[in-house]
Formats: C-alpha cells, structure tokens, sequence
C-alpha cells in the first residue's frame, strides 16, 4: 500500500473533526471522499500532506512514516500535491510563472528546464495561449486547471483534490473534470473530496463516505451509490439526489 | 492693504528670491542626499525586522520580542530627541565605531532608526493582509518558510504597501529638515540664516518649494505603479 491513515484523529478546539479514522490507497487508486460539508474530508487531506498536525495516529507514506515529527515536511509535499477548492494561484505571478515556481525553487530546476515543462503541461491541458496572462485574467475553470498543472507539474506521487470544483460555476465545472478524467487514464494517484457524485461514481475505484469526522461506509462505486448498507449513507444520498445531484 | 504688502515684501519677494535660491539649493542637497540613503536603508531594514516580527515558533520569540521592542522604542520618540541622542550623544561617547563620524552622517542615522520602526508596521500590515492560503498554496507545493515568504508573500505585501509606504517616505523627506538641529548644513539651517541675517522670511518659501516639487511628482509616479499593476493583474471589468 503506497498510503497507511492509521486512526488519526484531529480536533480544532473542542471540534472533533476527525475521529480516528483509517484509510489506504495504493498506488494508481482513486479514491473518492464523500459526505456533507463538514465531516472531515478537507482535514483529512490537509493532514496527508502536513498542512495540518494530527493529533493522534500515524500516516505512512510510501513507507515513511510522516506523522512522527521527524520528517522532511518539504520534500515530503514535493510529492504529494494538493488543489484547493479556492484555487490559490499567485496573482502576482504570470500563469507559466505560478507553474514553473515549485519546479524551479524546491526541485532546484534551471528556469529554461522549468518553463519548457511549465508550456508542456499548458500546452497537455489547452491552456499554452494562457501562459503569459496573470491568474485574475482567466475564468474560474481555467484558473482551477491552472492550479492542476501547478501541483502536477512537481511530479506528484499522490493527487490530493479538495473540493476543486465548489467554488465554480456550473458551466465551468466540466472543463475541470474533464482534466481529472484524463488524469485517471495515466494512472495519477489521487484522493478527491467532492460533491460531484455522478463524477465520483464514474472515476473512483472506492468511495468513502464520512460522517461526522468517521469514514462510515466505504466500498467500490457501485456499492455505495446504489446499495450502501449504513442508514446515514443512504439518507446522505437520498438527499443528493433529492438536490439532483445524482 | 498694508499688512498685504508686509506679507508679499517679506515672503515673496523677488529680489530676495534671487539672492536665497543659491544657498537654499545647496542646502536641500544635503537633505536630498540624507533622504535618499536613509530610505534605502530603511527599505531594507524594515522589510527584515518586518520578517522577522512574524517569524512563527517558540525559538523565534527572542529575536521577535526584540523586533517590537525595537518598533515601541523608536515608533513612541520623537525624531528631534533621537537625531539629539545620536547626534550628540554618540560622538560623546569617544568610541572608535560611533564616534567621530559627520552630522549628515548622524543625521541619516536618527531617520534611518526612527522610519525603520515606522516602515516595519507598514511591511507587517502587508504580510498579514496576504490570505494564509497563498501560503498553505506555496508551503503544499514543498517550498520552504523562507521560499514561500521570499517568492510568494512578500512580493504581494510590497505592492500592497506602496502607498502607506510613499506617505512616509514624505515624512522621512520632511523631517531631513529636522534633523539638522544637530549641526547639519542642510535646507532649514540655510534658509533661517538667510532670514536672520536680512530680516526676510523669503528663503522659507523657497525652502517649501524645493520639497512640495520633490513630493508631488513622488506621488504621481506612485499612481501611475498602482494603475499599471492593477491593469496588468486586474481581471478588466466583466
């Protein structure tokens, strides 16, 4: 297994948001997080690549334990890449510029080799005419793609998507996972947190379903959105679908 | 009707313009010379005290505490009590590496210390208006503390601050007038010469004028820097 969660707990306060939960990916899984705002998925993914400490439990990654305190935070994240749901892209900095930063700055790439990179990856995504304007210029799907090549362009063992398409209009939202798709075709290893049930059906090996800072139920797509055997999972997505989300 | 013609005679006077303008000049070019080397100093400094007020962890707290004491010291004292200090003080002192060296020297020091606090509070403003999560986005990417400040907060935070940081780049100006209380040849000193000696109060406009015309220029280019950001940046309206 390339990644062991291993009851891990975190609290925020008195907020318990996750509640010794365990989960393992192997490499070229995708791994879908389910479950309303608030159940722990974005934690969970913020504690896989150390954004946040857990409070109790390990993590191992690719056969380093990472949760002891002794690892190398930053090499650590040079291979695990996250995409956050606000995007975060540097709007001081061109687009080919946000791209070619990390590669350049903590893989120690020459600018030339960086930016040849950087056009190749916008060029793979559509976006190569892009590469010279600054992030605020661009749509929210472009911007999220933008953020995509960002974190692919380190070379990232694992794919963390946190929530990536909630902050886009609806119209928008299909450019990007557009891009997630043709990432499961090169085999990406990836956890994604998402409201996007058709899409988490189509694209995952397995599904998990969290409730209040547990993973509940979890098992192979099909499973899970048309025969879940908790009662909160099926009253999670008989909402869902009730909102027509499914 | 009177009163007018003591006024324009005693501070508008176009004789007396002529006569004061060449030592006046001579004089601001001491006070622009101490404004521009005290502003970047204090550019740099303040950037650095800046960083390291905000530097995050338990080992850090002395160099932090120290960074605010520095910023409340220098911050609370008025200029005319530190350009004393330094301008008198020091080369009292008779020590090798304080003592001995000129007034202007001196006097860039006292403005130097006392923006350096000033311009820290500006730095830090915008550090902290920079959203925590451009730094988690350039920390998730496996930049380091140092990287993420270096490549990713800082670059935002100056442009922010670029006009808080002119207003008190225009105080630093102004204040080179202060300063020279501890001796220094510059602008104010000749001026007040001037009127002394002919009972003509002309040589303060004259004064007036050489900083008015450094400022309003100052202040132009600073928009034009802001306009050319916000359109290169700036999404254009939708």
């Amino acid at each position: 297994m390339f990644l062991h969660v291993e009851n891990v707990s975190k609290s925020f306060g008195d907020l318990e948001v996750l509640k010794r939960v365990s989960l393992e990916v192997d490499l070229h899984e995708v791994v879908c997080l389910i479950g309303a705002s608030g159940s722990g998925k974005s934690t969970l993914l913020r504690c896989i690549n150390l954004l946040e400490r857990v409070d109790e439990g390990t993590i191992v990654v690719d056969g380093q334990t990472i949760t002891n305190g002794k690892v190398d935070v930053n090499a650590l994240r040079r291979d695990i890449g996250i995409v956050f749901q606000s995007y975060n892209l540097f709007p001081h900095m061109t687009v080919l510029q946000n791209v070619a930063l990390a590669p350049r700055k903590a893989r120690g790439l020459s600018r030339e080799r960086a930016e040849i990179a950087a056009k190749d990856l916008l060029e793979r995504i559509g976006l190569a005419e892009k590469a010279d304007e600054y992030p605020d210029r661009l749509s929210g799907g472009q911007q999220q793609r933008v953020a995509i090549a960002r974190a692919l362009a380190m070379n990232p063992k694992l794919l963390l998507l946190d929530e990536i398409t909630s902050a886009l209009d609806p119209q928008l939202v299909s450019e990007v996972l557009a891009l997630v798709r043709s990432l499961t075709e090169v085999g990406m290893t990836m956890i994604i947190a998402t409201h996007e049930m058709q899409f988490a059906r189509e694209v995952s090996d397995r599904v998990c379903f969290l409730d209040a800072g547990r993973i509940l139920e979890e098992g192979p797509p099909e499973q899970i959105f048309t025969a879940p055997t908790q009662p909160r999972t099926q009253a999670f997505l008989s909402r869902v679908i009730e909102a027509g989300r499914l | 009707m009177h009163a007018l013609r003591d006024v324009l005679d005693k501070f508008f006077n176009p004789h007396s313009f002529r006569l004061a303008e060449p030592d006046v000049w001579a004089g601001f070019q001491v006070n622009l010379k101490m404004m521009v080397i005290a502003e970047a100093l204090v550019l740099v400094l303040a950037l650095g005290i800046a960083v390291v007020r905000g530097l995050p962890g338990r080992a850090a707290a002395p160099f932090r505490a120290l960074a605010v004491g520095y910023t409340d010291f220098f911050r609370g004292t008025p200029i005319i009590i530190v350009a004393f200090m330094i301008g008198f003080g020091l080369p009292g002192l008779q020590l090798s590496f304080l003592s001995g060296f000129s007034p202007v020297t001196y006097g860039i020091a006292a403005l130097t210390l006392v923006y350096t606090a000033y311009v820290t509070e500006v730095y830090r403003a915008g550090i902290e208006s920079v959203h925590p999560s451009q730094r988690a986005a350039a920390r998730s990417l496996g930049l380091s503390y140092a990287q993420a400040m270096r490549y990713v907060v800082v670059p935002q935070a100056v442009r922010r601050v670029v006009p808080p940081l002119l207003n008190d780049f225009v105080g630093l100006q102004k204040d080179t007038a202060i300063v020279g209380v501890i001796g220094i040849a510059e602008v104010a000193q000749q001026a007040q010469g001037f009127s002394t000696t002919y009972g003509d109060f002309t040589s303060y406009i004259v004064a007036s004028m050489f900083f008015i015309f450094l400022t309003i220029p100052l202040a132009r280019f600073t928009d034009h820097l802001i306009a050319r950001r916000e359109r290169r940046e700036r999404a254009t309206a939708f």
